[in-house]
């Protein structure tokens, strides 16, 4: 019961209230119920040239992804070859960064003095959906090759014998097969790329804006709050929509899973079979992953044509013309924001968990509980920037003004992190034989004694990971704290997107030098709770 | 009072379905009762029921007398043995049998060795449970089980995960600890021949009903209705007429049909001639399906294959069973 009081008072101060005064901006002017602020901003045709450009732009990158994904999942989940694990790991990097040093890899890789200058891809919306492709390549590979691993292969070994070539079998049979799988994939990459605000507002530029930048651009610049609402209400409504699609999509995965054995279908890699395969995910693995990260700790160390760490000593000392602050004293701001943030989601996370777990018996109380577990996840629905706005027009006046005192940003960041802390926690919770829980029970155990020596035990293999990407999220968030952060008293991410939108080397080099620094911070994080990952929970 | 384990009309319901359907039964202190049913006949969920673990939709347990209802599952003092152990993977073997010894039972450690000794693990104490045979683990759960000396032991399917052999050697096993510790158990199974071993009196489950109650060797040769006598592996059923022309010299109370079994046919060179129908093998014998003269199917083990398309059989023994009592 208490168990469930403190999360939900929780969500409702920082989520609902928040939320709740957001759509009542968009409804409510001095008073008055009104539209306005909807016609103004939907009778705009820059409105549905960015609502245009946000969908357009997801779609596309989707469907890249989905198209290199495929071939990736083969090669990386049905087939063994020396150095797996490793390429396995490398795929997923990107996926574990900062938006906003996504952002600033691939301008760096396109500006006039990067590698691919003389392409003229700089500030082009090619740049932007390779940013999104690089982000988001690892989601498709994962979701679809831990279900292609699953795959029977005596089922395409079926059509063979039916006379089918391996192409019509893999169209026919296998393709099906995995179509949840995919279908869940594709729909998370959507969700990502639709709301991806660092990547946009790094390599954007005045050109292209999403939904979310538009609202940072109506609310910081235009100081047009209604207009903003409106963009957040709309924003709301197409993620809510996305995710109810993602997660029955995933409920049908977890289904079709059951049919399939375990591992049988995996093999050796062999040239001539697997050329076409390799081919593809090499290239993806060298020339779009690779080489933005390369290119970005290269050029962080590289200043006036030679070999220096004078960018990095800059972030150390520098009083730098463009911020109040030296980038060391954001960096000290990102790491304990980033540790109260990853406590708070970490308590509520459990406490969330153990609720969400709970198996009633009624169907009603199935129900309710289904409810609960959504009403917990939706947060990750609505994206950072929402959370950010609805903080600044809410939580910082009476009765609870917190702006000032730097406390609403881990705030903010521990709700945008808690679906992922849940996420990540519930299956070793779920994985738990309910025959365990009976078993301690006719043993004697009472309700407290069953948690204590049951359920925490198999908690706490999760936390690892969780307290990981709890971090990990926090000291890369910027969609809310770009809201919050005072201008004398920044993160680490709001410092790197101010210093590479300034002019000069100077800037230019020390936003590399911290990009880097964040990059490597959270993947030394992220790697520590990979290691940490119990069997069979996959987080997204 | 009504000394021992009780249950008063109990039905279990599972949305549309009722999986129990009114079953009563009283068990002594001290009586091993062994549930035998097809898998879905709801014996399972009848054990659950009785510990708690499934709500009753109509009916009561009682223990001395006492209405259990509103007694939660961890203060009823019922062993459960689950079908797959359930032993604690986080908790070595030790700690699992200790685990429902309360905290100020002093001599835990005694207690633990004692009952690792009465189930052949003896030493066991410091072993992983990942690291136990699927034999082992079985042992392992009933000690735990039986540690805090619980007033009744309910075990479900104990024993189906495992391979024959050792099946059949472990309920030899079970039988035993039961009788040694005394305690009064319900033991639910599929397979008939544990459930002769471990039962004092074996009860048939169809279909969330309990249709018969007996002593293992009383069920066999009367059992109550065609329906149990069919689940109990008779494929035929005899009038005295027919029963007497293929030999029989029992006699067949007015009423009753004569069940045929697997074991109530034998070859014999003066034995009635019979239509070969199919043959199969089984656990080291030859099974030959024969039509009977009034045209049902029967069984008849040989040693070696009929080897022609006759036989001759003699009708050597049956289950004598009402021909129309209610099912």
């Amino acid at each position: 019961m208490v168990a469930g009081v403190i999360p939900a008072a929780f969500l409702a101060v920082f989520f609902f209230w928040p939320a709740g005064a957001l759509v009542l901006k968009g409804f409510v002017v001095d008073g008055v119920p009104t539209l306005e602020g909807f016609q103004r901003v939907f009778s705009a045709p820059r409105t549905w040239r960015i609502l245009g450009f946000t969908l357009g732009m997801a779609g596309l990158a989707t469907v890249v992804c989905v198209l290199l994904g495929i071939p990736g999942a083969h090669l990386l989940y049905r087939r063994r070859f020396p150095g797996r694990a490793v390429v396995r790991a490398l795929v997923v990097v990107p996926f574990v960064l900062p938006t906003v040093v996504v952002g600033v890899a691939f301008g760096s890789l396109f500006d006039t003095g990067g590698p691919f200058g003389p392409l003229g891809l700089d500030d082009h919306w090619i740049a932007i959906l390779l940013a999104m492709v690089f982000f988001n390549y690892s989601v498709i590979v994962r979701t679809v090759g831990t279900m292609w691993r699953r795959l029977d292969p005596r089922l395409a070994e079926a059509a063979h014998t039916l006379g089918a070539s391996p192409l019509r079998g893999f169209l026919t049979v296998v393709l099906p097969a995995l179509g949840p799988a995919i279908a869940a994939g594709a729909s998370l990459t959507f969700l990502f790329c639709a709301s991806s605000f660092g990547i946009v507002m790094v390599l954007g530029g005045v050109r292209y804006s999403t939904i979310e930048t538009e609202i940072w651009f109506q609310t910081t610049q235009l100081l047009d709050l209604p207009a903003a609402a409106a963009l957040s209400i709309t924003q709301l409504l197409v993620v809510t929509l996305l995710l109810v699609a993602t997660n029955a999509l995933q409920r049908r995965t977890t289904h079709a899973r059951r049919l399939h054995t375990d591992d049988t279908g995996v093999s050796a890699a062999t040239w001539r079979r697997d050329w076409a395969t390799v081919v593809v995910t090499a290239t993806v693995v060298l020339v779009l992953l690779l080489t933005p990260l390369v290119n970005l700790a290269v050029r962080s160390l590289r200043r006036d044509g030679g070999w220096s760490l004078h960018n990095y000593a800059a972030l150390l000392t520098a009083e730098n013309p463009a911020l109040s602050v030296p980038v060391s004293r954001a960096v000290w701001n990102s790491l304990w924001i980033a540790l109260v943030a990853a406590t708070v989601a970490l308590a509520l996370g459990v406490l969330v968990s153990l609720v969400a777990s709970r198996r009633p018996a009624s169907q009603r109380g199935r129900r309710a509980l289904w409810a609960v577990e959504g009403l917990f996840l939706l947060p990750l629905g609505v994206s950072a920037v929402t959370v950010g706005f609805g903080y600044l027009i809410t939580l910082n006046r009476p009765p609870l003004d917190l702006r000032s005192s730097l406390a609403l940003i881990p705030i903010a960041q521990a709700l945008v992190a808690l679906p992922l802390v849940v996420r990540s926690l519930l299956p070793s919770l779920h994985a738990i034989d309910s025959r365990q829980l009976e078993a301690a029970r006719t043993l004697g155990a009472n309700h407290w004694r069953v948690l204590a020596t049951i359920e925490l035990p198999q908690l706490a293999k999760g936390l690892g990971l969780a307290a990981g990407f709890a971090f990990a999220t926090s000291l890369g968030e910027f969609g809310a704290t770009s809201f919050l952060s005072r201008p004398d008293d920044p993160t680490l991410p709001v410092v790197i997107f101010r210093l590479f939108g300034r002019p000069g080397a100077d800037n230019y080099g020390m936003a590399l030098a911290a990009a880097t620094l964040l990059a490597v911070l959270t993947a030394v994080v992220m790697a520590a709770a990979e290691g940490r990952r119990p069997k069979g929970v996959a987080t997204w | 009072m009504v000394a021992g384990l009780e249950a008063r009309d109990v039905v279990v319901r599972y949305k549309d379905v009722t999986a129990v359907d009114g079953v009563s039964l009283h068990l002594q202190p001290g009586h091993v009762l062994a549930l035998l049913g097809p898998s879905g006949s709801g014996k399972s969920t009848l054990l659950r029921a009785i510990a708690g673990l499934a709500k009753l939709d109509a009916g009561s347990i009682h223990w001395n007398g006492e209405d259990l209802s509103a007694v939660k599952v961890h203060k009823r003092n019922f062993g459960f043995v689950f079908q797959d152990g359930q032993l604690f993977p986080n908790l070595n073997v030790g700690r699992n049998v200790a685990y429902g010894l309360g905290k100020w039972q002093g001599s835990r450690q005694d207690r633990v060795a004692e009952m690792l000794e009465l189930v052949g693990l003896a030493g066991y104490e410091k072993r992983k449970t990942t690291e136990l045979s699927g034999g082992e683990a079985q042992r392992i759960a009933l000690a735990r089980s039986l540690a805090p000396s619980p007033r009744a032991l309910l075990l479900d399917e104990p024993l189906s995960a495992l391979d024959t052999g050792l099946r059949r050697h472990l309920a030899g096993e079970v039988s035993r600890i039961l009788r040694e510790v005394g305690t009064t158990a319900i033991y639910v199974t599929h397979d008939q021949e544990e459930s002769s071993m471990v039962g004092d009196t074996v009860g048939v489950i169809v279909d969330g009903r309990l249709l018969q109650r007996a002593e293992p060797d009383e069920l066999w040769r009367q059992p109550a209705s065609v329906a149990v006598a069919r689940f109990l592996g008779n494929k035929a059923f005899l009038t005295a007429d027919d029963a007497r022309a293929l030999g029989w010299s029992g006699s067949l109370p007015a009423g009753h049909v004569l069940g045929v079994g697997p074991r109530s046919l034998e070859l014999h060179p003066d034995g009635v001639p019979v239509q070969v129908l199919d043959e199969g093998f089984d656990l080291g014998h030859v099974e030959i399906g024969v039509e009977l003269p009034n045209g049902q199917r029967a069984v008849v083990r040989s040693e070696e294959r009929a080897g022609a398309e006759t036989v001759r059989v003699r009708l050597v023994g049956g289950a004598v069973t009402p021909a129309d009592a209610p099912t």
